[in-house]
């Protein structure tokens, strides 16, 4: 009956109420909003495009397909957001990049199919009040994304603090937390300037460093649970008390090496190796969380052994 | 195992699951009730923290292991990622 009853507490060792930031459908919102601005502009363009063909007698792909498909892609992205699904959501995005750069393909190979001078000329005179529309478009959809992210950044230090509070009344050091949670507030202060700066890299920037933050702060916080509970697992009766206290320690080490590894720096410099580091810490990061999860069942099979 | 025991381990679950959920509803911030317990009315002088006072009395058999083992959650949800905004669209510069 006593392994029973363990079987049953590891059995709900996997339930736990996962936290999601309630900014995320109004993040997903402000990037659909986006996109769809760059869907019009291309639909509208291709249209403007066929009829500069039909002016000046050349003859265009048929872009119908290309149009139908980003259309779908948009409607996937409308109904993950919909339904607050931020992982479809984001496989909808890479399914969308991957069309309208499939798009921007064809156009340049029907581009070298007997295309005259007159009818490139059309083109470059229809494109300008369509891509002042686009524009505008896009400011408004930015100005819903600064909200959005500042929603976001507040929900996230919110919750950071909360666990920080948690930590503290229980008498854990935590420094560490702390520390990552006051670069936090200091990416929510850069906020404003890189939206004002109107450079997507700028926003890329900050989406790299709320990335690298929130990995930092879990790993902080795994260490803080740890300092806290050795002196307890040692006074325990625990049965595999050793074993606890070995996997303890080794995470330890391995998780002060990925602090080390994956140090934060507010300058981004150069993005796409700052976005390739972040993939690594995502990658070492989420060994060492599940190795920290699989402690708690493990404590509590011991205190039944 | 035979039927009887399952029916035990079933029965088990059950009664744990209905207490974890009271247990470990979600406060406005998404920090789980109970996660790190903590009473609320008595910060930074937790009593009933876990093994705080086994601790420092010695009576280590004072220790709740599920307390303890509750403070080994962490999220294992990948962060927002780095995704730009930016959708590829043609211009007259490709033709």
């Amino acid at each position: 009956m006593r392994y029973a009853f363990i079987l049953a507490l590891v059995m709900l060792a996997g339930i736990s109420a996962a936290w999601a930031n309630d900014a995320n459908k109004e993040m997903m919102d402000a990037r659909y909003d986006y996109v769809a601005c760059d869907v019009d502009y291309a639909e509208e363009w291709l249209a403007m495009r066929e009829g500069c063909g039909e002016e000046n007698g050349v003859e265009v792909f048929d872009s119908s397909s290309y149009v139908d498909d980003l259309n779908d892609d948009l409607e996937d992205l409308a109904e993950a957001r919909d339904e607050n699904r931020p992982f479809e959501f984001g496989l909808g995005m890479v399914q969308m990049a991957a069309d309208s750069l499939r798009l921007v393909g064809r156009v340049v190979q029907d581009a070298f199919d007997h295309k005259n001078g007159p009818f490139f000329s059309c083109v470059r005179d229809g494109e300008t009040p369509l891509m002042d529309d686009r524009d505008q478009c896009r400011d408004r959809a930015m100005e819903k994304a600064r909200e959005a992210s500042r929603h976001y950044v507040q929900n996230e230090l919110e919750y950071a603090e909360g666990q920080i509070d948690d930590m503290d009344a229980l008498g854990a050091d935590t420094s560490g937390m702390e520390r990552v949670a006051g670069d936090g507030e200091e990416l929510l202060d850069d906020l404003d300037p890189a939206f004002d700066s109107g450079d997507p890299q700028e926003l890329r920037k900050l989406h790299m460093r709320n990335f690298r933050l929130v990995l930092l702060f879990r790993a902080e916080k795994m260490l803080a649970t740890i300092d806290y509970a050795r002196p307890i697992i040692e006074d325990s009766q625990n049965g595999n008390k050793e074993e606890v206290l070995d996997r303890m320690d080794s995470l330890q080490e391995d998780v002060e090496d990925y602090l080390d590894a994956c140090a934060y720096s507010e300058s981004v410099g150069n993005p796409n190796e700052y976005s390739r580091e972040n993939l690594e810490c995502w990658d070492g990061g989420i060994d060492l969380f599940q190795e920290f999860n699989s402690i708690r069942a493990l404590i509590i099979g011991g205190a039944f052994s | 195992m035979n039927l009887k025991l399952m029916l035990l381990v079933v029965l088990a679950a059950s009664f744990l699951m209905l207490g974890c959920a009271g247990k470990a509803k979600t406060s406005d911030t998404g920090q789980a009730a109970g996660e790190v317990n903590a009473p609320a009315d008595s910060p930074g002088q937790d009593e009933d923290a876990a093994g705080v006072d086994a601790v420092q009395d010695g009576s280590s058999d004072a220790v709740d292991p599920s307390e303890l083992a509750d403070l080994f959650q962490i999220d294992t949800d990948k962060p927002l990622s780095d995704e730009g905004l930016d959708v590829s669209t043609p211009s007259s510069g490709q033709g």
